[in-house]
Parts: structure tokens; C-alpha cells; sequence
């Protein structure tokens, strides 16, 4: 009994100390390459060299673009007006786009997908989503820059600040016709 | 008692990397510097040919190899690994000691890790920003180029494999007969793009012909034969399509990464480092191992003797004569080929496999500390590169390609000097314990226990 213990348990200790080394790996993994700069709606936060600011989110099943009705959804469209200031030296470009909620992401509706603005300018631009207005509790509007090749990036992460009242006003949109404006550019003055 | 081989460890790694630390850091930039260089040279060669990037590219791992070399030798000479020699067997080994043999002889397992753990796809990842920045998207890049050749122009491959193999065997042997040290690096310069070319090049056409075998009717038949086997399960009420997608995910999210990360990559590094101390070293630890006193040891019969040594005490043949049995020339050509590359085989990569097989007997309980603390490293490399970048703030790639190789030099000349003590001090480890099973030597065990770490 006493050999059987002296040889198993060096095996067992070993085991252990692998272990050990396999929980420290998983525990400290992450995927996360980015810098979370956080805000909500009407709150401007700074992006690289830049301003961005959520003003509204608006919802609807029928989408409109220029007075015509472009598309209708068994879902919601979600409209979300962005204003980004390019206050630096360099044009502000944050061209990928995402609405994050709880359980699931939805990725951008139709060709325009973020917002950009040369230097001195800022614009106004609506983002299209359609999502499930089921499972839209939490949702978050994420910007980031397009790069082919990208480092530690920034990349905004604003609330739209969904409370029950409000998934119950985008709930209460079902049917209605939503509007997407035309980008506006104009100088910071 | 049972963790001793841990507080051992975390001890001397500490103590040997502090009182190193100025010479160790001063290596690590050496490496560093030259490694940057290189690479930096590599990109602009790209005006010239690719295949002129993806030689220096090839050479700028030297650097790396070079630094690590000359630090473990360092910690080396701190610890007293080659002291651990007795006198009567110290004899000058000119071949183990030269720089340009240990680099031949440790480049092969070197490259081979470096390819296997992601660090020659981060340096082509880098050379690639560093192309993109000069030549925009579209150019030549070095995976690019390896990748053609390789799936386009096996052949090719396989010829420029044999002429840079033949070139280097000849550079080899006159830089032996000449002893020109210019030679020397030709050696390695060809032998690192060689080993390249073998490795990168070698993948890609084993994917090609994992490809090739899928399009098969004999894959088709085993497919077949799994949907029988599977009718019949069912029968049985076993869901077999069901247990072979669990088994894949327990070996592809728990088993496989748990073997490569936290197992695989520690062992190897450690007989790579075996390797750097010497054959002798390795051979005495060897015998030790196998509670062989060293007295009694042959000369030139362990794994890590040398195919010359193992030659020349090996008995001649009864002519005289080894290779050449008979008058027939070709018979005598066929004899110098053979060993000339079963030679080199024999010198340059066998020693990996022993190193590795030695390193594993040196018990579980050591392995598993080493292996926890190796682990623990890297989660601190890890860690302290997400802090500088949480530090540092996000940021656009201009500013990293600029910036990233000097930020990056921080977390390694923190981690990497301690890596390697951890590595020598553990192959230290080891031959006490070889050491202490030798039944021959149990005094001088009991000394060394006594006077713990030379200094």
C-alpha cells in the first residue's frame, strides 16, 4: 500500500501542477484586441482624433430613404443618427458598425455601414439595423476603424440605453414607417 | 518535499536572472537589434527579389538564436552545468564549444518551434505590415512567394531544397578545412533559409496533399464504412455521429491545446536548451540516467557523440578500408555520399530527439513544476503586453508600425532573460537528478547537494 502511494502520488502531484497550468492559460485568455471607449446616447466620447455622438435611435418596420419605401422587415429596422467631428489633423473614419445586445449581435443593414468626417468637418449620418425586437434588452452601438492590417485599436461602444420602456416604444414601432436622412457635412464651427 | 523540484526552480531562476540581469539584457538587445535590422533590410531588399527578403528574413532568427545561445551559455557558465563534468572526461571538445556548431546544430529545432508556435507567422505577419507600408497591398510578400512555389512548383521546391542542401555541405566542408569564419556564417545564412524553405514550404505541401487524399474514392470507402458501423450502432442505440463530434471538440478545444501550450512547447524548449550545453554534457546525463558510472563509459557511444568520433572508435574493417569494400569507385562515391548526408543527419538533428527523450525521464514531478512555471511566465509576458497596450491607449496601425517593435522589446527583455535562466536551471536540475541515480557517484552527489548552485 505504502509503494502504491510513494508511486502514485508524484503522478498525482504532476497531474496537479498541469492542471494548474492549463486553468492559468484558459483563466487569462482573451480575445479582446481593442480599446473599449464607452459612452451613451447624447454623450460625446473621443476616438482617435475625433468626436462621436449618438443622437437618437428610432424604430420601425417599414424603412424609407429619401420619401420611398425601401424596404419592410418581419422584424424592426433600428435608425441610429451619429454625428462624428474629425477635431484632429487627420479624417475620422470608423467605417465598420454593430448593434450589440445581450444575447446576440446584428450586423449593419445595406451598404452604409459607419460614419466618416475630413478634418475640419463633421457629419451626420443615420446607421441602419434590423433586429429582432425581441432581443434587443442592452443594445449597444459599436464603431470601429476598417484597417487591413490593425494594432490595439479603439473602438467605441455606445449604450442606446434600452430600458423596459423603451424596448416597449421600439416593441410599440412595429408597422410604422421608419426615416433615413441623407448624411449632412458641414464645418466645426 | 514533493515541490522542492517548485521552490528549486522559482529559487534559482530569480537568483541567476538577477545577478545576470545587466549581461542578460545586454544579449537580449544584441538579438534584438540585429533581428530588427535584418528584417528591416529584408523589407527593402523586396526592390530587389522576394526571394532576397525571404533570405534575410530566414537570417533574422539567427540573430534571435544567436542571443539565446550566448545568454544560456552565460547562465550556463553562473550555474556550472559543463562543470558538472568530471576532469578526466573535460577533454577540449573544440566542435561543441564553437558557436557556429551549436547554432547547426540547434537552427533545425529552433526553426522548427519557432514555426510550430506561431513566432515565424508573427515575424511574416510583421514583415508583411512593413511590406504593405512600402509596397501597398498587392506586392510580393514572403508567404506569398513560399506559398506559389510550394503549390504551384512542388519540383521547384524540391530542387531548390537539394541545391541549398548540396551548397551547404560544400560551403560546410571547406569552411571546416579552412577554418574562414566569413564561411561559417555563409553556413548558417544558407542553412537558415534551407531549414526555412524546408519548413514553411513543407507545410504547405502537406495540406496540398491532405487535399488530394480527400478527393479520393478511398476516402469515400472509409466514409462508407463509417456510415455502416453507424447504421449499426444505431441499432444498438448509440448515436455514433453524435460521439465523434463530442470526441472532436474534447480534442480540438481541450486535449490538442492542452498538449501544444502547456506540455509541448515547454519540453521542447528545454532539450533545445539541453542542446546548447553540449553533446558531453548531454552524454554524461545520459549514462547518469542510466545509473552507468561514468568511469566505465565508452567514448563516442552515447546518442550525442558525433558521427566523426563515433567513426574513429568504431573498428576498422579488416582491408582497412570502410566505405570503399571493393576496387568499384562508384561503390566508394555511393559510401562518401551516404555519409555525408547520414552524417549530417546523424550530427545535426538526431541530437533533438535524444535531447528530448533525455529531458523526459528526469521525472514527473520536476516536469510538472517546469512546466507550471514555464506556464507562469508566459501568462506574464502575456499579461504585461496587455498592459502596456492598456496603457498606451488604442491607437491606429501607423502609430504601431512605427512604434510596435520598441514597445514590444519591453515584455521581452523583462520575460525572455527569465525564460532562458528557467530553462538552464532546470537542465541543471536534471543532471543532479541523472546525478544522484548514478549508483557510482553518491558521494559526489552528496557534495554537489551540499554545496548547491556553483556559483
Amino acid at each position: 500500500m505504502t509503494r502504491l502511494r510513494a508511486r502514485l502520488l508524484p503522478i498525482l502531484v504532476a497531474i496537479a501542477l498541469v492542471v494548474v497550468s492549463a486553468m492559468l492559460v484558459k483563466l487569462t485568455e482573451t480575445d479582446q484586441g481593442y480599446q473599449r471607449v464607452r459612452g451613451a446616447v447624447g454623450e460625446t466620447v473621443v476616438v482617435n482624433d475625433g468626436e462621436l455622438t449618438v443622437l437618437s435611435v428610432r424604430f420601425g418596420s417599414v424603412l424609407s430613404v429619401h420619401g420611398v419605401e425601401s424596404d419592410r422587415t418581419d422584424g424592426l429596422f433600428a435608425v441610429v443618427t451619429v454625428k462624428a467631428a474629425a477635431t484632429g489633423r487627420r479624417a475620422l473614419s470608423l467605417s465598420q458598425s454593430r448593434l450589440v445586445a445581450e444575447s446576440v449581435t446584428f450586423g449593419p443593414f445595406g451598404l452604409g455601414s459607419g460614419v466618416t468626417a475630413d478634418p475640419g468637418f463633421v457629419t451626420t449620418s443615420d446607421l441602419v439595423f434590423e433586429v429582432d425586437p425581441d432581443r434587443i434588452g442592452g443594445l449597444r452601438l459599436e464603431l470601429w476603424p476598417l484597417e487591413l492590417v490593425s494594432g490595439y485599436q479603439q473602438r467605441a461602444q455606445l449604450g442606446l440605453g434600452l430600458s423596459r420602456d423603451e424596448a416597449d416604444r421600439a416593441d410599440a414601432a412595429r408597422g410604422q414607417v421608419v426615416a433615413v436622412g441623407e448624411t449632412d457635412r458641414r464645418a466645426i464651427s | 518535499m514533493l515541490l522542492g523540484d517548485l521552490t528549486y526552480l522559482v529559487a534559482e531562476t530569480v537568483r541567476v536572472w538577477w545577478r545576470l540581469l545587466p549581461q542578460l539584457v545586454a544579449l537580449y538587445l544584441f538579438g534584438w537589434v540585429g533581428s530588427e535590422l535584418t528584417l528591416r533590410v529584408a523589407v527593402i531588399a523586396g526592390d530587389l527579389s522576394p526571394w532576397l527578403t525571404l533570405v534575410l528574413f530566414a537570417f533574422n532568427f539567427v540573430w534571435v538564436l544567436v542571443a539565446s545561445i550566448l545568454m544560456l551559455s552565460l547562465v550556463d557558465e553562473q550555474l556550472g552545468i559543463r562543470a558538472l563534468i568530471p576532469a578526466d572526461e573535460s577533454e577540449p571538445e573544440h566542435r561543441d564549444t564553437s558557436l557556429t556548431r551549436l547554432i547547426a546544430v540547434t537552427l533545425l529545432p529552433f526553426l522548427g518551434m519557432y514555426a510550430a508556435f506561431g513566432q515565424v507567422a508573427d515575424a511574416a505577419n510583421t514583415l508583411l505590415t512593413q511590406q504593405f507600408v512600402r509596397y501597398g497591398v498587392g506586392g510580393d510578400t514572403v508567404i506569398g512567394t513560399l506559398n506559389r512555389l510550394s503549390t504551384d512548383h512542388p519540383l521547384r521546391l524540391l530542387g531548390l531544397l537539394i541545391v541549398l542542401y548540396v551548397g551547404r555541405r560544400l560551403l560546410d566542408a571547406v569552411h571546416e578545412r579552412t577554418g574562414r569564419r566569413i564561411l561559417g556564417l555563409g553556413v548558417v545564412l544558407i542553412e537558415s533559409f534551407f531549414l526555412l524553405v524546408l519548413i514553411l514550404g513543407g507545410i504547405r505541401v502537406f495540406q496540398q496533399a491532405v487535399i488530394w487524399l480527400r478527393g479520393r474514392v478511398f476516402m469515400q470507402w472509409l466514409a462508407d464504412l463509417r456510415d455502416r458501423l453507424a447504421e449499426f450502432l444505431a441499432a444498438l442505440r448509440i448515436d455514433l455521429p453524435a460521439l465523434l463530434v463530442a470526441a472532436e471538440r474534447v480534442w480540438s478545444e481541450v486535449i490538442w491545446p492542452l498538449a501544444v501550450d502547456v506540455l509541448a512547447e515547454p519540453l521542447l524548449w528545454l532539450a533545445v536548451a539541453a542542446l546548447v550545453f553540449g553533446s558531453r554534457v548531454l552524454s554524461l546525463a545520459e549514462l547518469w540516467r542510466k545509473g552507468q558510472p561514468y568511469a566505465e563509459r565508452l567514448r563516442a557511444q552515447t546518442p550525442f557523440a558525433s558521427r566523426r568520433e563515433r567513426r574513429r572508435t568504431a573498428a576498422p574493417a579488416p582491408n582497412g578500408v570502410r566505405f570503399a569494400a571493393g576496387p568499384n569507385a562508384v561503390r566508394f562515391a555511393a559510401g562518401q555520399l551516404r555519409e555525408a548526408f547520414f552524417g549530417d543527419i546523424d550530427d545535426k538533428y538526431l541530437p533533438t530527439a535524444h535531447a528530448l527523450r533525455l529531458v523526459l525521464r528526469a521525472g514527473v514531478v520536476f516536469l510538472g513544476s517546469y512546466v507550471v512555471l514555464y506556464t507562469l511566465l508566459r501568462v506574464g509576458r502575456d499579461q504585461l503586453e496587455r498592459g502596456i497596450d492598456a496603457l498606451l491607449g488604442g491607437h491606429e496601425v501607423a502609430f504601431w508600425v512605427t512604434w510596435g517593435p520598441l514597445i514590444d522589446v519591453v515584455p521581452g527583455v523583462v520575460f525572455e532573460p527569465l525564460r532562458l535562466c528557467l530553462l538552464a536551471v532546470a537542465f541543471h536540475r536534471c543532471l543532479q537528478a541523472f546525478r544522484r541515480r548514478s549508483p557510482d557517484s553518491g558521494l559526489m552527489a552528496e557534495q554537489d547537494d551540499d554545496a548547491g548552485v556553483p556559483a
